[in-house]
Formats: C-alpha cells, structure tokens, sequence
C-alpha cells in the first residue's frame, strides 16, 4: 500500500498507477460532493469525471498537505461553475423564519448522513446551492453574492427557504 | 436563530461522514479520458518535435552559410581587376610614325596644360560615356604596340595609366577632346564587391569605344549575377545533365480508406476497427536535374504500422478458429499462439479471449518509384514539386494480439495483394552548398490506387504523409 505522498508525487509525474490509487482513496468521498451539488446521479457522475481529470491535470499546483480539502473546493468551484451556466433564476422572497424548533441533537440520533444529504440533494438548486455554500462550506452571504452573482438580501432568503424546507421534510419523516 | 444553526450544524456534520459508493463505471470513463489526453500529448510531441527539427535544419543552414561563405559556388571570378589591360586590341590605330608622334606630343602639351586644372577639377563617380565630337580626337592607344611608340607617347601613355587606374581621373580638356569613358559594371555595387569584380570605386576610365565593346561583349559573359543557382552556371551548361543522390528517413502518418464486409463468418470470434497508425521510411534515389526540371526514381523501404481495438461479438463464442481468428479492415487475419498464451493464463479460454482488447498490424514493404518535379531555385535554394509514380511491393505483414500482460500472440492477415499501385505529390526545399552537399526537408503524400486485399468483401486503401529530412549530394 502506497502512502498519500508517494501517491501525489506519482500523480503529479502522471503515473497511471498513481491516479488510480487516489481515484479509490478520495473518489466515494468526492462523489458525496458532486451529489449534493448537482441535479441528479448523471450530472454527479459527469461532476466526478471532470473534478478528477481537473485534479490530474492540475495537481502539479499544490503545494500543501491537504489534498482532501485542496480536492474538495476543486470540486465545489466546479460545481458553481456548471451552476453559472445554468443560469438558474434565483428569486429575491420574503425572508422566512421557521416558526417551528426542535431539538437537533435528537434528530441527528434519528438520521443517517446519507438520509440529511440526500434531503439537501432535493432541494431546489438555488435553495441547495446557497445552503451548501453557507452552512457546508462557510461562505459568507456577501461571498456567496459574489460567487453566485446575485444581491446578499437574495442570499439570505434563498438560505431561509432551504432552511424551512429542510426543517419540513425533517419534521415530517420525524413524525413518521 | 440558535435552531438555523443547529439545522446548518446538522447538515455540515452530515457531510463530513457523506461517502456513497461511487459508480462502478466511474473509474473505466476517467482512465480511457485520461488515455486520450496522454495520445493527445504525445501527438502534439511529435508534431513539435518534428517542427522543431525542421526549423533547426532550415536555421542550420543559414550558419552554415555564414560560416563557410557559400555565397557563389558556381562563379567564375576574375583574377584581378586590372587585368582587362592586357586584352585591350588596339583598332584603327595609326602606326608608330613621325605623324603619330606629333599627334601625341601635341597632345602630351595639351595634358600638360589641363594637369595644371586637375587639383581645381573633382572626380566625379558619375562620369559618363562621353560621344567624339571629333573624328580626329579617337583614341589611339595600345598597350601591345606601347614598345613601338615613341618615348612621348610611352610617358603619355604612363601617366595615362597612372591617372585611370590609381587616380580614377583623367585630365580634361575641352580643346583636344580627349575622350572619355566611364565604365560601371553592369552588376550592382554590392554583387561586384562580393565577387571581387569591377566596382564602383575601382571604376575604370577607358578612353576608347573598343574598351566599351570589349567589356560588354568578353567582360560581361565574365560577370555572372548572384540571382540563383542555375544562373550561375554557365550559359553553355544551362541544359546540362546534373545528377544527383538522395537518402532520407522519413515518418510518416498513414491512414486508410476501408469498409467492412456486410457478412462475418461464423468462426470468426473478434472484429478489429483500426485506430491510428504511423509509417517510417528509409529512401534511397537517384535523379537527373534537367534545366527547370528533376526526374529521380527511388527505392524505399516503408513500414506501415496500424493499431486497432479488438471487439468481440455480443454472441456467444463456441470455438476459436485461429486460421481465422478475426476480421480486420485489411482482411481476415490469423493468431497461432493463442492457444499456448491461454495455457499459461489462469483463466478459461473463453475468459482469455474477453482479455483481448487491441491489435497491431505491421506491413513491410519495398517501394519503387519515379517522381517528376519542376525545380524552382533561389540563390542556393531550390524548391521542387511535383508527382511521382509508385509500386510497393508487400514482403510480409504481422498481426499481433494483445492482452493484458502486452502483445503476445502473433499471426498475418490473409489475401492480401503482393504489389499496389500508389501516386504522391510532393514538395521538398533543398539548401544547396558550395561542395554540391545539399540538405532538405521532404514532404509526400502517398495513396494507393488499389484495395490490398485481393478479395472484393475488403476496400482498404492506406495512405500515407511522409515528413521527414532529406541529406543528398548533387555531382
């Protein structure tokens, strides 16, 4: 077994050996990404095989240690970039507060990270795309208005609507 | 606001441990991605690398030509530029008598008085031929007669001498209307510098109409400009024979035109689709240069080498045919050693052939050919282009199998033709030196005329794009 730093030397002396060891060492996680990122399975797929010949292609620029996260936001700028030619039309709504609280811990005994992900995964894009920037990632509205290019009042009522319809399928499966 | 959080929370922390099984297929569609980038790479390689060759010969060549000076290597040059002197024939001119020396004394008093006007009078660079007003004031001078003239006209004839050839001047004077010719030679200042002929500043003053026919008639059959190779060579020699050798390696990218037949044979168990290919050439000719034209015919050894995917039929496969093993745009080809390769795998023999995934085809074969081109030169440069006319001759051709562990199982297509047809234009720039050395970038494309396999169930017509250098000698 190889270590991640014969790995990457391999990787950036375009070493077949090499990309396929760091495909299977990152892939399932960066799968997660481009699902949670994309419309459906297809468009994860098509995010995976271009964020991974984007990474061959480019991995010769890093020059840090962690390749994980180096490999994540690589994903993710590719993600906003398919999300840019879309041109999904965000709506500036109402700012909505939840009327409802719970309890997360309680929750988080109660669901699998598969099931919360695949609960993201179904929001609508301008919902998804805003909640994933801010709460997974940690962007700022004022970033998230910059990168999607979009005003930060449109931000943070898209990111309140996520919010609510998070909440709704929670409490609904909850009920269940 | 605490309960957002906690949903964001939730959601981040759900993330972290977010791995699903990625999809089976994933890993197949990046490798042959990445497979394809790397063919990509190393086309681009070749095409820079052949780019770069080229432009290091052409650029090779100009050093070349400055560090050997091959400025005129077909020139005639004159010995010195004074030695026209002793080809001047006098004509019409009087004999050595009394008459003749008082016509020079009484000329030697007019020089005398006009060399009193010569520190007043500048040189003029453009002197011109200047016509006899009188037919009485001709010139008479000659050198080969000079021991037969009196002593004035000898001292005349010194200072005459003195003046034109180290002063440049010749005294003037208006009453004796001494002649006057200022000679240019008929090439630019530049050219005559090079060549070490008549310049502007070695200008020579003749004094007679017989200078002036001498120059253009002998003078200037001597004098040859530096416009181009072939008009260097002598007029007499302009439709001579020149014959010339040539040998180059060339690489060449080759194709093919083909169909596959509409019915495959049940033994058949793989069909092969050809992908890509490339060609290397070793050529030996042999040329006449006539005037504007070349004729050469060459012999050339060319390997052809395509690749191809191996597809196995959807069917199930019930037995190998190794008389048959495959269909190829080329023809149907063979594999002997399947069967021992199979052994020494584990795996059952219908799992082997599933380990199949690429062929190799190689063709061997010799090439005559005459090629007619029309040459175009400049200075030591000459481009060439044309047709040529071939027959290759096909001495043997390999099929190879691959698996896994690389090509190892050998075989030959069948049916195939012994000899075809091909035609190829060409172009080629060549770089003449001094020692007729010349070096040469070669361009052909060649295509056959006829399908290679001799059955009517296969079309394929390779064809073929020779780049290469070109080393030759022309005696």
């Amino acid at each position: 077994m190889k270590s991640l730093e014969q790995i990457i030397v391999g990787c950036k002396k375009n070493k077949a050996w090499a990309q396929a060891e760091l495909f299977k060492m990152f892939s399932d996680k960066m799968y997660g990404v481009c699902l949670y990122y994309s419309e459906n399975k297809e468009d994860a797929e098509d995010l995976l095989h271009d964020g991974f010949l984007h990474i061959f292609s480019n991995i010769g620029k890093l020059s840090h240690d962690n390749v994980e996260g180096w490999m994540r936001k690589t994903f993710v700028n590719l993600a906003l970039m398919n999300f840019r030619k879309r041109k999904v039309l965000f709506v500036d709504e109402t700012w909505l507060e939840s009327s409802e609280t719970f309890v997360a811990d309680d929750l988080q005994m109660q669901f699998s990270a598969d099931e919360l992900m695949m609960m993201v995964a179904s929001l609508p894009p301008q919902y998804k795309i805003v909640f994933n920037l801010y709460a997974i990632e940690g962007f700022s509205h004022k970033e998230i208005a910059n990168t999607l290019q979009i005003t930060e009042s449109t931000s943070k009522s898209n990111l309140s609507r996520a919010r609510v319809i998070l909440q709704e399928k929670l409490n609904k499966v909850y009920c269940l | 606001m605490s309960d957002m959080r906690n949903i964001d929370n939730l959601f981040k922390d759900a993330s972290k441990g977010f791995a699903p099984k990625t999809p089976h297929e994933a890993w197949g569609r990046i490798e042959s991605s990445l497979k394809k980038q790397r063919r990509r790479k190393i086309l681009f390689w070749w095409v820079f690398s052949l780019t770069a060759i080229s432009i290091a010969l052409l650029v090779s060549t100009f050093f070349v030509q400055d560090i050997f000076n091959f400025d005129t290597p077909y020139i005639s040059q004159p010995k010195s530029n004074y030695n026209i002197k002793e080809k001047i024939e006098l004509k019409d001119a009087p004999p050595a008598s009394s008459s003749s020396a008082a016509y020079v004394s009484e000329s030697q008093q007019h020089l005398q008085d006009a060399n009193s006007q010569k520190s007043e009078r500048k040189s003029s660079p453009n002197n011109r031929i200047s016509t006899f007003s009188d037919e009485k004031s001709k010139p008479m001078v000659s050198v080969k007669e000079t021991k037969s003239m009196p002593n004035d006209s000898k001292i005349l004839e010194e200072r005459f001498d003195n003046d034109i050839l180290n002063e440049g001047v010749i005294p003037e004077n208006d009453s004796l209307q001494l002649p006057e010719v200022v000679f240019y030679n008929q090439t630019t200042p530049m050219e005559s510098k090079e060549n070490h002929v008549i310049s502007s500043e070695d200008s020579i003053l003749v004094h007679s109409d017989i200078m002036v026919e001498f120059i253009q008639n002998v003078i200037s059959d001597t004098i040859v400009p530096v416009d181009s190779v072939e008009k260097t060579v002598p007029p007499s020699r302009k439709c001579a024979i020149l014959f010339f050798t040539e040998l180059y390696m060339g690489f060449g990218f080759s194709g093919a035109l083909f169909q596959q037949p509409d019915n495959q044979i049940e033994t058949v168990s793989s069909v092969t689709e050809l992908r890509n290919s490339y060609t290397n050439t070793k050529e030996f000719a042999f040329g006449v240069f006539w005037n504007k034209w070349m004729i050469s015919s060459s012999l050339s050894r060319i390997n052809f080498r395509f690749q191809g995917d191996l597809n196995l039929p959807s069917r199930n496969i019930k037995y190998i045919d190794t008389e048959n093993f495959g269909t190829s745009p080329m023809g149907y080809f063979s594999l002997y050693n399947i069967q021992n390769v199979m052994q020494g795998r584990h795996y059952s023999n219908i799992d082997y052939l599933r380990h199949f995934d690429r062929t190799r085809f190689e063709l061997y074969t010799t090439q005559v050919g005459l090629k007619i081109g029309r040459v175009l030169p400049l200075n030591n440069w000459q481009i060439v282009y044309g047709v040529g006319v071939n027959t290759l001759f096909i001495n043997s051709n390999v099929v190879a199998g691959s698996d896994e562990f690389g090509y190892t199982d050998w075989g030959s297509v069948s049916n195939l033709r012994g000899r075809l047809f091909m035609v190829s234009p060409f172009m080629q720039l060549n770089y003449y030196t001094r020692s007729g050395l010349f070096l040469g970038l070669k361009s052909d494309f060649s295509i056959s005329l006829e399908s290679l396999n001799k059955s009517s169930e296969f079309y394929f017509k390779p064809y073929s794009l020779f780049v290469g250098p070109k080393l030759g000698f022309r005696f």
